[in-house]
C-alpha cells in the first residue's frame, strides 16, 4: 500500500542494523570480551522438591584455580526475586522447588577445575513429595509448594457478566468441551549470557547481556545487591531472540553474576548451554480449559461458562498477568450476554511458566475458535456466517463490559479480506464434501481389517480460520508509560534512544522511522544508542506488543519537540508570522508559500549557533484503564487490534502428518510504520504458531524436562511451513505514532487454532489437544513422549 | 575433557589400519563426525576407554564411487551429498539416492558418511534399508586381511555392529541391478527437514503379467536394526498382485514387527501406520 502522505512511514526500508547482523559484526552477549574475565558453572541438584539440610562447599573451594563459590550466603540484599510475587530464590538456600533451582555458582578461569569443584559441592537434602498435575493442585492433601501461602493458588480471576443460568435456559444448544495445551519453549537462537563487571566506583556494577527488559533487570539486581538503582547499569547487547523469554531468567542470572562479581572483584560471566537454557528458562503455560457454551437455534451466543487452570510451575513469575489477559479475552471477539469465567494459575513442581509471545492468548484462542467452528457445524451454519453474526462490531460490548467505541472495530474487515485472499468459502465446501468416513482407526485392534485400508488418496486437504481481538499494551496490568530521548547534532545527525529495548524485532528501525518522518530525514541518519539504563528513564518492559504503540508515541513526542523548536527558529528568521507551518521532507525544511528553504543540516547548525536546544525527552503515558477484580468488569485496555488467519493444510491420513500449505494472515495493526519489519513479524509469528499447533511440546516427567536440546525439542524448519500470505488492514488509531499499534503477538496467537479448524475440515473429526502431532491424529491422543 | 583425546589424521588406509591394530581398544574412528562429536560432548560412557580419535575422512581410496566387474564400489567415507550427486548412484541405485537426500540437513549431508551411518547403526539409520534391498556386501579391512560379508550380517543390535575394533569398513559393494525393477523409498519424519525417521522402508519389485517375480523389502526404525524380510519375500514369488495380497503383506509385516519388538510406547501409532503406508506404497508401485 502506497501512502503519499508520508515520506518514511509505511515504506519498505531495510533495517538500519541489517548490515552488522548479516555480516556477523553485531556483538551478542557472548561475543564481548573483558580483561580478567571469570567464567562460571551453576550447581543444580537433581531433585524436584525437597528441604536443603546442608550446603558444604569446603572441598570444592580448595580446587586449584577456583576463585569463589557463591551461594545465598554471599547475597548482600534480598534473597528472593519475582516481579509480582517475590517467591523465587536467587540462590536456593532452604528449599528446592523444581529441578532448575541453582544452589551455587562456581567461579573460575578454566572449565576443568570448575567442573571438578562442581562435583565436590555436597548438598544434603530431604526429599518432599512432588506435585506435577496442575489440575489437581488445589485439591486437599496435595503437597504445598510454597506452604506459607497455605494453598497452591497463585491467582484466581473471576469474570461475571449477566446471568449465566438464564443464558443457558435461553439456549437451544449447549456444548461442553475440554481443551488442553502443552508447555512450549521460546527456542531463541541465542542462549542466555550475562557478564557483570565491577566499576572503579565503590558498589557500582555494569552488567552486559542478552537482557530483554533492562529496567526490570536493574530493579532485581539493585535489591539483591542492596544498592541504589543508579549503581547498577544494565547495558543490553544485541539480543538473539527473546519472544518474552529473556525476562525473569536473565534477571536472576544477572543478579547471580553481580553477587559473584562483588566477591571476586573481577568481571564474571554466566553463559548457559542450550541444555541449561531449556531447563532453567520459563515456558509457556500449559492450560486446561473447560468451555460450556449455549447458543440459540438462530445461532446467537447466549452464555459462556469458562473454567481455566494454568500451570504456573514452581514460581509465580508472570502468571498473574498472563492469566489476566486470558480472562479478558476468553470469550474471543464475540458478543455474549452472559459470561462466567474463572481462571486460576497454580503452583506445581514443574518448570515455571511466564511470559511468551501471545501471553495467555494462544491457549484460549485455540479453545474458543475450535468451539466456534464446532458450534457452527452443529447449527449447519458456515463458520463465517456464525462469526459474522456474533463477532464484535463497532460499539459492541466485551465480556468485561467495555464498549468498543474509541477505535475502529475491524473484525469483519480482516475476516472478509482473509476469506477473499484465501478463497475460503469455495475451498471449505469442496474439502468438506471430500470427507469420507475416516479410515484412521482410533480404537481397537492394531492389525487392520480390510475395510480400514484406504486405496485412494491418503492426502486430505482442509482449510480453517481463526480470528481474535487483542488488548494493546499492558492494560490494567500496571503503569503504562515510556520515554524517548532525541539529540540532534549540529550536522543534522541524530542520536535516538527509548525506554524500551530492541529484542531483535526491529524496534530501533521502527523508532528511527518515526523520528525520521517527523524530522523529514532518512532513518539512516539516525544513530540508535546502545541500550543502557543510565541513559534513559525507566520505560517499563518491552512486552505486550507495546513498543510501536507506546514507545513510538514517546519517540514522536520527542521528535515533535525538536521539530517545533526548529520551526519556531526558522519562522522567526524568515519572518513568516506565527501561523506559518513548515514542511520537513527529504532532509530539507521549506515554506511552500514563500519558497524559503534550508537543508536540515544547515538548520541544525543554525540552531546550534543560536543556542536552540535540539535535545528533547519525549514521554507517553497510556490513557487510564480500569478493572474490577471481584467481578472482572471494566475497560481492560485502551485500544484493541483485530486479526484473522486462515490455514490450508494437507493431512496424510496414513501417517497423521500435517503439512501447513498456506497461511493467509490479515492483521489490523493500525497504521503500519515499518512495513518490512511488520511482514517479518507475521512470517515469524505464524511459523512459531504453526510449531505450537503441530509439533512443539516440552516433555516433563516427574517435574523434569526430558527434551533439552533441539534434537528432541522440535520446531518447524523452513521446509515445514508452506506459503505465508501476509496482508494489513490499516485503520489508524487515535493512539500510537501516526496511528500505529500492536502486531507482534497477534501474529502467533491465531495459527494453531486455524490449523486445528483446517484439520477438522479435512478429516471431519475434531481435536481438542495441542500439539496436533502424528500420534494424536492417528491414535487420538498425544503420547507426551520425546519426539524425534 | 580437552586433554582426553589425541587426534590422528590419516590420508592412507594402511597406516590407519596399523594404528588401529596397535590401539584397537582405545581408538574410535571418526569420519564425518556427526555422531561421535555428539557423544563426545555428552561424555557418553562408551567413550570412557577411548583416547585416540582416528580420522579417516580424507583417505582418497575411501571416497571413490566407481564401477568394476558388474559391481559399484562405494567408498565408505563418501558423504551423503557425494552419493546424492553421483551419476552412477543416480542411474543404478535410485532408492539409495532417495534415501540419502532425506538424511538430516544439507550441512549434515555434506559431512556425514555412508560408512558412518552403517557403523553407528541407529535403528533409524536411513541409508541402510536401501542398501539392504540392493543385496550389498561390505569390505572390512584390517592388517590381518580383508573380509567381504553381506551387510545384513554385520548389523547385530542397535549401535552394535560386527565390525571388529581393529577393522575399518572400507567399501560397500553393490551388484549392478537389472533395470526392470520398480522401486520406492518412504521416510516418515516428524518434520520435513532435519528429521529423524519415525519409520522408513525401501521396496524393490519385479513383476510380469501381474505376477511377482521377485520382491525385496527392507525396513528402518521399525525393528531393532534395519532389516530385510526374506521369508515373506520368498512366499510372494509367483503370487498374483492384488489389493488383497498387499493388504495381507502389510498385515504380515506389522505382525512381524509386533512379534519382534513387542508392545512399546510407539506401537499404537506405528503398527496401524506402517500397514496403511506400506499398502499405499505397494498399490502405487503396481
Amino acid at each position: 500500500m502506497k501512502n503519499d502522505k508520508f515520506n518514511v512511514v509505511g515504506k519498505e526500508l531495510p533495517r538500519t542494523d541489517a548490515y552488522e547482523k548479516v555480516t556477523g559484526r553485531a556483538q551478542y552477549a557472548a561475543d564481548t570480551s573483558f580483561p580478567d574475565l571469570c567464567i562460571t558453572s551453576q550447581k543444580y541438584v537433581s531433585l524436584a522438591h525437597g528441604i536443603i539440610k546442608k550446603i558444604d562447599i569446603s572441598e570444592a573451594e580448595k580446587v586449584t584455580g577456583i576463585k569463589a563459590i557463591i551461594t545465598a550466603k554471599d547475597i548482600p540484599g534480598k534473597q528472593l526475586s519475582g516481579v509480582i510475587k517475590c517467591d523465587q530464590p536467587v540462590f536456593s538456600f532452604d528449599k528446592i522447588y523444581c529441578p532448575a533451582d541453582v544452589i551455587a555458582l562456581v567461579v573460575g578461569t578454566e572449565k576443568d577445575s570448575i567442573r571438578k569443584a562442581l562435583s565436590l559441592i555436597k548438598i544434603e537434602t530431604e526429599e518432599l513429595p512432588i506435585l506435577t498435575e496442575y489440575t489437581k493442585a488445589l485439591q486437599k492433601d496435595v503437597p504445598l509448594i510454597h506452604p506459607e501461602n497455605k494453598s497452591n493458588l497463585i491467582n484466581h480471576y473471576p469474570l461475571r457478566k449477566g446471568d449465566i443460568e438464564k443464558g443457558f435456559r435461553e439456549s437451544d444448544l449447549i456444548i461442553e468441551r475440554t481443551f488442553t495445551t502443552p508447555a512450549v519453549e521460546h527456542a531463541y537462537i541465542e542462549p542466555e549470557c550475562i557478564t557483570a563487571v565491577p566499576d572503579f566506583r565503590r558498589d557500582v556494577y555494569k552488567i552486559f547481556g542478552s537482557v530483554q527488559n533492562p529496567f526490570t533487570c536493574r530493579r532485581l539486581v539493585a535489591t539483591v545487591m542492596d544498592v541504589p538503582l543508579t549503581n547498577i547499569h544494565i547495558i543490553q547487547n544485541e539480543l538473539g531472540g527473546s519472544f518474552g523469554g529473556k525476562d525473569d531468567t536473565m534477571d536472576i542470572l544477572a543478579a547471580r553474576a553481580c553477587v559473584a562479581c562483588k566477591k571476586v572483584g573481577k568481571p564474571v560471566r554466566i553463559r548457559l548451554t542450550r541444555e541449561e537454557s531449556i531447563v532453567e528458562s520459563y515456558k509457556r503455560h500449559p492450560y486446561t480449559m473447560h468451555y460450556k457454551v449455549g447458543v440459540s437455534h438462530k445461532g446467537i451466543l447466549k452464555a459462556m461458562k469458562i473454567d481455566i487452570s494454568a500451570d504456573g510451575g514452581a514460581y509465580a513469575s508472570m502468571s498473574p498477568f498472563v492469566t489476566w489477559r486470558s480472562v479478558v479475552q476468553a470469550t474471543g471477539p464475540y458478543e455474549v450476554e452472559n459470561v462466567c469465567t474463572d481462571v486460576r494459575a497454580v503452583y506445581t513442581n514443574n518448570p515455571y511458566t511466564g511470559a511468551f509471545r501471545g501471553f495467555g492468548s494462544p491457549q484460549i484462542i485455540f479453545a474458543q475458535e475450535s468451539l466456534m467452528d464446532e458450534i457452527a457445524e452443529k447449527l449447519n451454519m458456515s463458520p463465517i456466517e456464525f462469526r459474522r453474526l456474533n463477532g464484535y462490531k463497532q460499539n459492541s460490548q466485551t465480556a468485561s463490559g467495555q464498549i468498543l467505541s474509541s477505535h475502529i472495530v475491524s473484525l469483519n474487515q480482516v475476516m472478509e479480506k482473509a476469506i477473499r485472499e484465501s478463497d475460503f468459502n469455495k475451498k471449505y465446501s469442496i474439502y468438506k464434501s471430500e470427507v469420507y468416513p475416516t479410515q484412521i482407526p482410533t480404537k481397537g485392534e492394531l492389525i487392520l481389517s480390510d475395510e480400514h485400508f484406504t486405496s485412494g488418496s491418503i492426502i486430505k486437504n482442509g482449510i480453517g480460520l481463526a480470528c481474535s481481538f487483542r488488548g494493546c499494551s499492558l492494560g490494567a496490568e500496571g503503569v503504562d508509560a515510556t520515554s524517548a530521548l532525541i539529540s540532534v547534532q549540529k550536522d543534522g545527525s541524530v542520536y535516538l534512544i527509548s525506554g524500551l529495548a530492541e529484542n531483535g524485532q526491529g524496534l530501533r528501525m521502527t523508532f528511527s522511522m518515526v523520528a525520521a518522518e517527523v524530522l523529514g530525514i532518512s532513518p539512516n541518519g539516525i544513530y540508535y544508542l546502545e541500550q543502557d539504563t543510565s541513559r534513559i528513564a525507566d520505560g517499563g518492559p518491552t512486552v505486550a506488543s507495546r513498543s510501536t504503540l507506546v514507545g513510538g508515541e514517546a519517540v514522536k513526542a520527542a521528535a515533535d519537540i525538536v521539530r517545533e523548536r526548529i520551526e519556531k527558529m526558522l519562522i522567526s528568521e524568515w519572518d513568516l508570522g506565527e501561523e506559518a507551518t513548515l514542511n520537513f521532507a527529504d532532509h530539507t525544511i521549506y515554506h511552500d508559500e514563500t519558497g524559503h528553504k534550508i537543508t536540515f543540516m544547515e538548520a541544525c547548525n543554525k540552531a546550534y549557533m543560536n543556542g536552540v536546544n535540539l535535545n528533547a525527552y519525549g514521554w507517553f503515558k497510556a490513557p487510564d484503564v480500569d478493572w474490577n477484580e471481584e467481578v472482572g468488569q471494566g475497560p481492560a485496555y485502551f485500544t484493541y487490534v483485530y486479526g484473522c488467519q486462515i490455514a490450508e493444510v494437507e493431512v496424510n491420513t496414513g501417517s497423521g502428518k500435517i503439512f501447513v500449505k498456506t497461511i493467509t494472515a490479515v492483521h489490523d495493526a493500525g497504521r503500519i510504520i515499518n512495513r518490512l519489519g511488520a511482514l517479518g513479524q507475521i512470517y515469524g509469528g505464524v511459523s512459531q504458531g504453526a510449531g505450537y499447533g503441530i509439533m512443539e511440546e516440552v516433555i516433563v516427567k516427574n517435574a523434569e524436562i526430558k527434551n533439552v536440546n533441539f534434537d528432541e525439542y522440535l520446531i518447524p524448519t523452513s521446509v515445514d511451513i508452506g506459503e505465508i500470505k501476509a496482508f494489513f488492514v490499516e485503520n489508524p488509531d487515535t493512539f500510537g505514532p501516526f496511528g500505529g499499534k500492536s502486531l507482534g503477538e497477534p501474529t502467533l496467537e491465531l495459527t494453531a487454532a486455524a490449523i486445528n479448524n483446517a484439520v477438522a475440515n479435512a478429516l471431519g473429526k475434531r481435536f481438542y489437544h495441542l500439539p496436533l502431532d502424528l500420534e494424536q491424529l492417528i491414535t487420538g491422543k498425544t503420547l507426551h513422549q520425546i519426539k524425534r | 575433557m580437552n586433554n582426553k583425546y589425541t587426534f590422528h589424521k590419516f590420508i592412507e588406509l594402511k597406516p590407519a589400519l596399523e594404528f588401529m591394530n596397535q590401539n584397537s581398544e582405545t581408538s574410535r574412528i571418526i569420519a564425518g563426525g556427526t555422531d561421535i562429536l555428539i557423544e563426545i560432548r555428552k561424555e557418553d560412557k562408551n567413550l570412557n576407554p577411548i583416547n585416540h580419535i582416528i580420522d579417516i575422512h580424507d583417505i582418497p581410496t575411501l571416497r571413490k564411487i566407481k564401477i568394476e566387474n558388474n559391481f559399484c564400489i562405494l567408498g565408505a567415507c563418501c558423504t551423503h551429498s557425494e552419493i546424492s550427486t553421483s551419476k552412477i548412484i543416480g542411474e543404478y541405485f535410485p532408492v539409495l539416492k532417495m534415501a540419502v537426500d532425506k538424511i538430516g540437513s544439507p550441512q549434515i549431508r555434506n559431512v556425514a558418511t555412508i560408512g558412518g551411518n552403517i557403523c553407528n547403526l541407529a535403528a533409524c539409520a536411513d541409508s541402510i534399508a536401501p542398501l539392504l534391498v540392493y543385496d550389498v556386501n561390505v569390505r572390512l579391512c584390517s592388517t590381518t586381511g580383508d573380509r567381504i560379508v553381506p551387510l545384513e550380517k554385520i548389523l547385530l543390535k542397535p549401535y552394535i555392529t560386527d565390525v571388529q575394533p581393529d577393522e575399518i569398513l572400507a567399501e560397500i559393494l553393490l551388484p549392478l541391478p537389472e533395470k526392470n525393477w520398480k522401486y520406492c523409498f518412504y521416510k516418515l519424519g516428524r518434520r520435513s527437514g532435519v528429521s529423524i525417521s519415525r519409520l522408513s522402508y525401501a521396496i524393490m519389485l519385479r513383476s510380469e503379467n501381474n505376477t511377482i517375480q521377485e520382491v525385496r523389502f527392507a525396513f528402518g526404525a521399525l525393528f531393532s536394526v534395519p532389516k530385510r524380510l526374506y521369508t515373506l519375500e520368498k512366499e510372494l514369488v509367483h503370487q498374483t498382485i492384488s489389493n488383497i495380497l498387499w493388504k495381507d503383506v502389510s498385515r504380515k509385516v506389522a505382525s512381524k514387527i509386533l512379534d519382534e519388538t513387542g508392545v512399546r510406547w510407539s506401537t499404537s501409532y506405528k503398527i496401524p501406520v506402517i500397514q496403511q503406508l506400506l499398502y499405499k506404497s505397494l498399490m502405487d508401485l503396481t
